[in-house]
């Protein structure tokens, strides 16, 4: 009897063991592939990418970009450290102070600062689907496409590298993300270096992906690898300073009457067809309520209603409408500074709907000046203020007598 | 005993059955293999290469002619929801169709696309490339004009608005560059594409989103969309070499199947090569089966 006992015991804590072991081991996080745009590039072609295939083009990407622990690969070549990366141009040293599980170094700064802060809503790809994103609206940007809403460049431009540090500084009031204002500068730039090696890496695997299925095989010639695909997608980076939107025409009024006057300009050109055109998606109150089934370029494919279940069985969020901005409720999500607001207006805004303002080329043309975009500046500015935006007069009169 | 023997088994079966291949994750990396990529992709090591496989000879220039027909009967046209400006784009309150499916007299198909794909310089004719002239793209009554724009990425699309009301043309092109202007009425703009595309790009409006049109920049000359007559014509393509040509239709995305000269090509991925012969003028008559647009 005791026998049974013990034998049943030891089995017990055999099989406990077993599972702790089994359970207790933490999977390092993995870079996972574009399964969104693998879907949509075989419903092209009407051709599978094939599983040897997707072996390929994950060992490409290890080879090119590393690991979420690792980003530039320390293999050797004749003894000495040669990275891929850093003769890119990449800065490898913050790379690593931003990869990596989190952690500190021999001086006791932060090491995983990307793990730390940004991929439970980013995710470890860079992708948007972190483990908090199916509960955020807006949803978190995907890198991977390299389009950013938030920049001072033209429409088809990369950010610069003060516009993603001050995405990081300032946050975007009125989504989820939030100001990092309190951490060290070296560690913000360390975050902006990896988000852009995020963005190169992301855009590759689309390239790849897409060659993949456009030619039936992965490429693996460093010559269409390195110089085809991965050269002009770093340089974009680079020549984003280039791109930078300055008006000519300044800003400026000498009183209060000049104000006054530029915001009613303003408000004629925001309703004209022929002026902003602005109520046409914005809405005739400015409500955003204009234009409200149309998507960005990250929701849209998933809406495609041939392949929209598919997609979500590979985990995409399931796809929402753009709206347009509310514009009484005075939350600017990419600067409220009256430049940040000129830039939206005079570029558009980048994988959405919202549209460049197209100059007049004379005085007498159609189109806008550059004075007629500060006017609508100066108005979207003063409409939270207007009467219409306030709460009524008489329920505000109410509520003081009751109390 | 026996039982907890039994769930083990059960649990390990478990793990061996959910585990399937199904490639890509990090664990099918091979490390050598990618280590062995990783040291050739350092400073351009391997082959300033051959290219693909033997140097071809170009022995002059050829044209060649060609009308679409659709064989078969059309699918229902379908109609377009217009819930704006409905004095200007539908006016009379008479119903807008989709032009996705343009078919003229004698069943003549519109805007089917053909274009030679990967050509290098050497194989273009000058007069065949780096045209630098405005191509016009207007739009009216909320309709594009110009359904499917084939043009050479040198060259500038001067986009028009010739109603009433303001429109904006988004561009949604990833590699000759995204564009998105608001036009006023009787406004232009200019779109310059930075490179080609692989494939017709769509155009689109925001503020009236029924709106739709396609426009394939390319490196060289030698595309076309086929008019409301069916008709289209390449000229001065390279003869003596194997050329490649695309057949895109905005339904079916590449044309998967389609009658060439009365014999029936199913086309992988909508490529047929052919070589020329100097001087010649070939003529395609190409019929798209109706079934392909269903």
């Amino acid at each position: 009897m005791l026998r049974n006992w013990i034998d049943r015991s030891l089995a017990l804590l055999l099989a406990v063991v077993g599972l702790a072991c089994w359970g207790c081991h933490a999977p390092q996080p993995e870079f996972h592939l574009n399964e969104i745009e693998i879907i949509e590039q075989q419903a092209a072609v009407s051709e599978e990418i094939t599983p040897e295939q997707r072996d390929q083009i994950a060992t490409v990407l290890y080879a090119m970009f590393g690991t979420p622990d690792a980003p530039d690969n320390p293999w050797e070549r004749e003894g000495a450290h040669v990275s891929l990366l850093a003769e890119q141009g990449f800065n490898v040293d913050l790379l690593r102070m931003a990869a990596g599980p989190v952690g500190s170094d021999e001086q006791g700064n932060t090491t995983g600062l990307y793990r730390l802060h940004c991929s439970h809503c980013h995710g470890i790809t860079g992708d948007g689907r972190g483990p908090t994103a199916a509960f955020l609206n807006p949803y978190p940007r995907d890198y991977r496409q390299g389009v950013f809403k938030a920049k001072s460049t033209e429409l088809a431009a990369k950010p610069t590298h003060a516009d993603l540090k001050r995405t990081l500084v300032e946050g975007f009031p009125g989504t989820a993300m939030p100001s990092f204002k309190l951490l060290k500068d070296i560690e913000l730039e360390a975050l902006v270096e990896y988000v852009k090696y995020l963005t190169v890496r992301g855009e590759t695997e689309i390239e790849l992906i897409f060659l993949t299925s456009d030619e039936g095989e992965v490429p693996t010639d460093p010559a269409v690898l390195v110089d085809e695909i991965l050269k002009p997608r770093v340089e974009a980076w680079k020549i984003a300073e280039e791109k930078v939107v300055h008006p000519v025409t300044p800003q400026s009024f000498a009183s209060e009457a000049e104000k006054l006057a530029s915001i009613e300009r303003g408000r004629t050109l925001f309703y004209a067809d022929t002026g902003g055109n602005c109520a046409s998606c914005h809405g005739n109150l400015a409500l955003g309520d204009g234009q409200l089934n149309l998507y960005d370029m990250w929701n849209e494919p998933i809406a495609n209603p041939e392949l929209e279940a598919a997609f979500l069985a590979v985990g995409a969020l399931p796809p929402r409408y753009l709206k347009p901005r509310n514009l009484r409720q005075g939350v600017y999500r990419f600067g409220r500074r009256p430049i940040d607001i000129y830039r939206r207006i005079y570029v558009g805004i980048a994988g959405a709907q919202m549209p460049a303002a197209t100059l007049k080329t004379s005085d007498e043309g159609p189109g806008v000046s550059e004075q007629d975009i500060w006017d609508i500046v100066n108005y979207v500015q003063s409409l939270p203020y207007e009467p219409l935006s306030l709460p009524p007069e008489l329920e505000r009169a109410g509520l003081r007598e009751r109390l | 005993m026996k039982s907890i023997t039994s769930i083990f088994l059960c649990l390990s079966l478990l793990l061996l059955v959910g585990c399937e291949h199904r490639g890509g994750s990090a664990a099918d990396v091979d490390a050598t293999e990618a280590r062995q990529l990783y040291l050739t992709l350092l400073s351009g090591e391997a082959g300033a290469d051959a290219g693909s496989g033997a140097a071809q000879q170009r022995s002059g220039w050829a044209t060649i002619r060609g009308t679409v027909r659709l064989d078969g009967d059309p699918p229902p046209p379908k109609q377009l929801t217009v819930n704006r400006d409905t004095e200007v784009c539908a006016p009379g309150g008479a119903a807008v169709y989709s032009q996705d499916v343009v078919v003229g007299s004698a069943d003549a198909l519109a805007n089917l696309v053909v274009y030679a794909r990967d050509l290098s310089n050497d194989n273009v004719h000058p007069d065949a490339q780096g045209d630098a002239s405005e191509v016009i793209f207007d739009q009216r009554e909320c309709i594009f004009l110009s359904h499917v724009q084939v043009m050479q990425k040198t060259q500038k699309l001067k986009i028009l608005n010739s109603d009433p009301v303001g429109h904006n043309t988004n561009i949604a092109a990833s590699k000759a560059g995204t564009f998105n202007q608001n036009i006023s009425p009787g406004g232009s703009a200019i779109y310059q594409p930075v490179a080609s595309e692989s494939q017709p790009a769509g155009v689109s409006c925001s503020i009236h989103p029924w709106m739709r049109a396609y426009v394939l920049p390319l490196d060289n000359a030698y595309g076309a969309a086929s008019e409301q007559d069916g008709t289209f014509e390449i000229a001065n393509l390279p003869a003596g070499i194997e050329i490649e040509l695309q057949f895109w239709h905005e339904v079916t995305g590449n044309v998967p199947e389609l009658v060439i000269n009365g014999k029936s090509e199913k086309l992988n991925r909508g490529r047929y090569k052919l070589t020329l012969q100097p001087d010649e003028q070939l003529v395609l008559d190409l019929a798209l089966p109706a079934a392909t647009l269903r």
